[in-house]
């Protein structure tokens, strides 16, 4: 008698050891340990030169690849190692430890023995390696953020004329078994109709179904160029919330892709939890959902080959999240009293928040709000800022929120203040109001966004506010000193750190501002503006992809970072970096502090 | 002068606590006198952190008349089993070889003094010298943690599953010797690895 009775009745339970006969069981039991898991034992629970099999007795343990891709989580009853023990090829993959627990193991004799008297035994471990060789490769090659939009296009394009009925485009759905036409006259495209716009706008309506579909058509389409890759679709989905983008080639429409396909593609992805946020009834489920972001994100970025991808879509999770909380509202309290736009500023409007990242929005109003319709949107801005709060978006420490009675105002009032910002420019104010250039419509009527952009943008060409602008961020310390030393600050314990969002993805961001501001460009996120002053000639070709170049670095830098910490900050150790990283971060603050003096040369003359 | 003599010897407890082999032990007992009852059954199991070497894992069932009173439903043990037992003495003396097979092994208990207490009585009736090593106690080591936090002792329990609870190891069936000195060496190693994560801790933590 052994009385290892609960550890028998365990391997009982887990395949392959249900096939093993008594005296194979306790041959087993005599060569198993059992060990402890946790992360500070992990490297001799699990020797890199010596393979074993693992059984998982209690824990949770992530199997991760030698890209860092998820291969299987592990939990009670499973088993890991056999492949290496199999094959006699070196370890690759690695074992990330998510709750502690403990693990039988088997050595390599005594594993062998047990193959070689039991078929059962062996077959299933050599079934179990050609899976996991399948999986492997799977998940190397099948990293969905890489395919294009032509990849997934497989319908070809259905498409009707503006001027035929209703009733023809549901006869052509039905006949394609689609369910959207896109509609175009000599190949240019109108519009797009849905089954369900027919459904809620035509029958529901109660409306005649000979008129033609082009008064019912969603116009303009959110179109995407055939190369574009898929986590643009994504992106634009979520960002402008349609379930249908337009592809094109040369500028004809070659079919359409929607909501459906990409999920298709990313079976427990990112657009899932977006859609998840989409359907939430209440601020307590979009909380609950929230809470499953940093996780995803790290799963995320363990599978994609690029990181940057991962902080677009934090972006997209932010603006699902606030979207819907304005729905929620909305649904509450009725609609709007008039038109308006939920404004948001800075890194939101800029699409590259961090994990540490606060609020800041404001509402523009399309005019000054009696008592009755002020109250709604006093609570509209309440509802939605409690509620991003809720849902890890900090309250913003300068009140830069529609919650502030100040941000919540008309056109002309938001103008007058932009005004006053740009004429009559203190050096403190111009650090505080630098934020409110970057904005972007988050939700809200278009067209008084656009009076209001084109407004602001008109403004800020005033050379003395952008002289000042320039100033102000030339005066911005860049830690890179002489002999092409860091520059660190020293923390309470003793650790030298660099602020690189301070010191560096910040100044960037004012460069590409001041510069976008001066020839009147409107786009808000830095690639994109740094994009378009390369285009249209404002800037050098090779300053302008060598700042970009710089920006994507520490960005992704910050977002490994920040993936690794549990209180997300942007203080990056120069010491503890590689040499090649060290190199490429001085190369990047170097490139900043050229900028820096360009910037300052460019428009300092309109100081004076 | 103990402190003299340790003060000469070097300092003892000055290794890593993971640098020590402890053996986890646990008996089966007829009653909890140890000058009236007996001890039914002896096993332990080697713990050199973080493994439990199950491979080296020793259970004996002692042969005895002893009144079995109310524990065979407790133990599983029946008079068949105790009178194909081993000797208590024998059972003993692989304990002590166990023991001095490896210099720096230590015992390890789930409530030491019990069991301490028949081990010696043991020793004691049979004419054998007694001399334990250093013991570490779960069940202490967990009071102490437990008061340091501000937690009734009462109220959360120190029994082997209480403890177990707390470090999410699950249930284990338990009154059987092997199995809980299994058990044991799990709470123990879960113990130590979570409660000495911010630094490195020696011999003298657990002591």
């Amino acid at each position: 008698m052994d009385s290892m009775d609960s550890t028998r009745t365990f391997l009982q339970r887990c395949v392959p050891f249900d096939r093993l006969s008594v005296a194979q069981l306790d041959y087993c039991l005599q060569h198993l340990q059992l060990h402890y898991v946790c992360e500070e034992s992990l490297d001799e629970v699990i020797p890199k030169d010596r393979p074993q099999l693992y059984l998982i007795k209690k824990g949770v343990f992530d199997l991760l690849g030698n890209h860092n891709q998820l291969i299987e989580r592990l939990e009670p009853g499973d088993l890991f190692g056999f492949p290496s023990l199999l094959t006699k090829r070196p370890i690759t993959n690695r074992i990330k430890v998510l709750d502690d627990g403990l693990m039988f193991s088997l050595a390599q004799s005594p594993f062998d023995y047990l193959c070689q008297h039991n078929q059962e035994f062996s077959d299933y471990f050599s079934r179990a390696l050609g899976d996991r060789l399948l999986t492997e490769s799977r998940t190397q090659e099948h990293d969905w953020t890489q395919l294009s939009v032509a990849d997934i296009l497989e319908r070809s394009l259905v498409s009707i004329s503006a001027d035929c009925s209703v009733a023809d485009a549901a006869l052509q759905m039905s006949e394609n078994k689609v369910s959207c036409l896109l509609i175009q006259d000599n190949d240019e495209l109108q519009g797009i109709i849905t089954d369900r716009d027919i459904r809620s706008r035509v029958v529901a309506q109660r409306q005649s179904y000979e008129q033609p579909v082009r008064q019912f058509m969603t116009t303009p389409v959110i179109e995407l160029d055939w190369q574009a890759p898929l986590f643009d679709a994504m992106q634009a989905m979520t960002s402008q919330n349609v379930h249908h983008i337009a592809v094109v080639r040369d500028s004809k429409p070659v079919g359409v892709i929607t909501a459906t396909d990409l999920m298709r593609q990313q079976r427990s992805e990112p657009l899932f939890l977006v859609n998840r946020i989409r359907k939430a009834d209440t601020v307590d489920q979009l909380q609950a959902i929230a809470e499953l972001v940093p996780e995803h994100l790290h799963q995320f970025a363990h599978r994609v080959v690029d990181v940057r991808l991962v902080g677009d879509l934090l972006a997209s999770f932010t603006d699902a999240f606030n979207i819907r909380l304005i729905r929620l509202y909305q649904r509450q309290y009725g609609e709007a009293p008039f038109p308006f736009v939920w404004l948001t500023f800075g890194s939101q409007a800029r699409r590259d928040q961090s994990l540490s990242s606060d609020q800041d929005n404001g509402l523009l109003l399309e005019q000054e709000p009696d008592a009755v319709q002020a109250q709604w949107f006093a609570g509209l801005a309440e509802f939605v800022c409690d509620g991003l709060a809720r849902c890890g978006l900090e309250l913003c420490g300068g009140n830069i929120m529609a919650s502030n009675d100040q941000l919540r105002v008309s056109g002309q009032a938001w103008i007058s203040k932009f005004r006053r910002w740009i004429l009559e420019p203190d050096q403190d104010a111009l650090m505080r109001t630098n934020i409110f250039f970057d904005h972007r419509a988050l939700y809200g009527d278009q067209k008084l966004f656009e009076h209001f952009d084109q407004a602001v943008s008109k403004l800020a060409t005033n050379q003395i506010f952008l002289a000042n602008l320039a100033a102000n961020s030339a005066d911005l310390a860049v830690p890179i000193g002489l002999f092409n030393r860091f520059r660190t600050q020293k923390l309470d314990d003793e650790k030298e750190v660099i602020d690189i969002k301070k010191s560096g993805i910040a100044i960037i961001n004012d460069i590409a501002r001041i510069h976008s501001l001066a020839s009147g460009i409107r786009d808000c996120g830095t690639p994109a503006r740094l994009q378009r002053l390369k285009d249209t000639g404002a800037m050098n070709t090779h300053d302008a992809e060598d700042l970009l170049a710089a920006w994507r670095f520490l960005v992704q830098m910050r977002l490994t970072h920040q993936l690794n910490q549990k209180t997300p900050d942007n203080l990056i150790a120069p010491d503890q970096l590689d040499s090649l990283t060290r190199r490429q971060l001085k190369a990047a603050f170097r490139l900043i502090k050229d900028a820096q003096e360009g910037l300052a040369l460019t428009f300092s003359r309109g100081a004076f | 002068m103990q402190w003299l003599k340790r003060w000469l010897s070097g300092n003892q407890h000055s290794m890593l606590w993971q640098q020590y082999r402890y053996l986890a032990i646990d008996l089966e007992l007829s009653g909890l006198d140890h000058r009236n009852d007996e001890i039914l059954s002896l096993a332990w199991v080697p713990v050199e952190p973080p493994g439990i070497l199950l491979n080296q894992k020793q259970h004996f069932i002692i042969r005895t008349n002893a009144r079995l009173g109310q524990s065979p439903a407790i133990h599983g043990l029946t008079r068949e089993h105790l009178e194909q037992g081993v000797e208590l003495a024998q059972a003993l003396s692989w304990l002590t070889k166990a023991t001095e097979a490896y210099a720096n092994t230590l015992w390890l208990f789930h409530h030491a003094p019990l069991d301490l207490a028949f081990l010696r009585e043991a020793h004691k009736t049979l004419g054998r010298p007694f001399a334990p090593p250093k013991v570490v106690d779960t069940l202490a080591l967990e009071h102490k943690t437990l008061k340091r936090r501000g937690k009734s002792v009462e109220m959360e329990g120190l029994s082997l599953e209480k403890c177990r609870a707390r470090y999410e190891l699950g249930t284990h069936p338990a009154h059987n010797a092997l199995e809980d000195a299994i058990a044991t060496a799990e709470l123990f190693l879960a113990y130590c690895y979570r409660n000495f994560r911010d630094q490195p801790h020696t011999l003298s933590s657990l002591l």
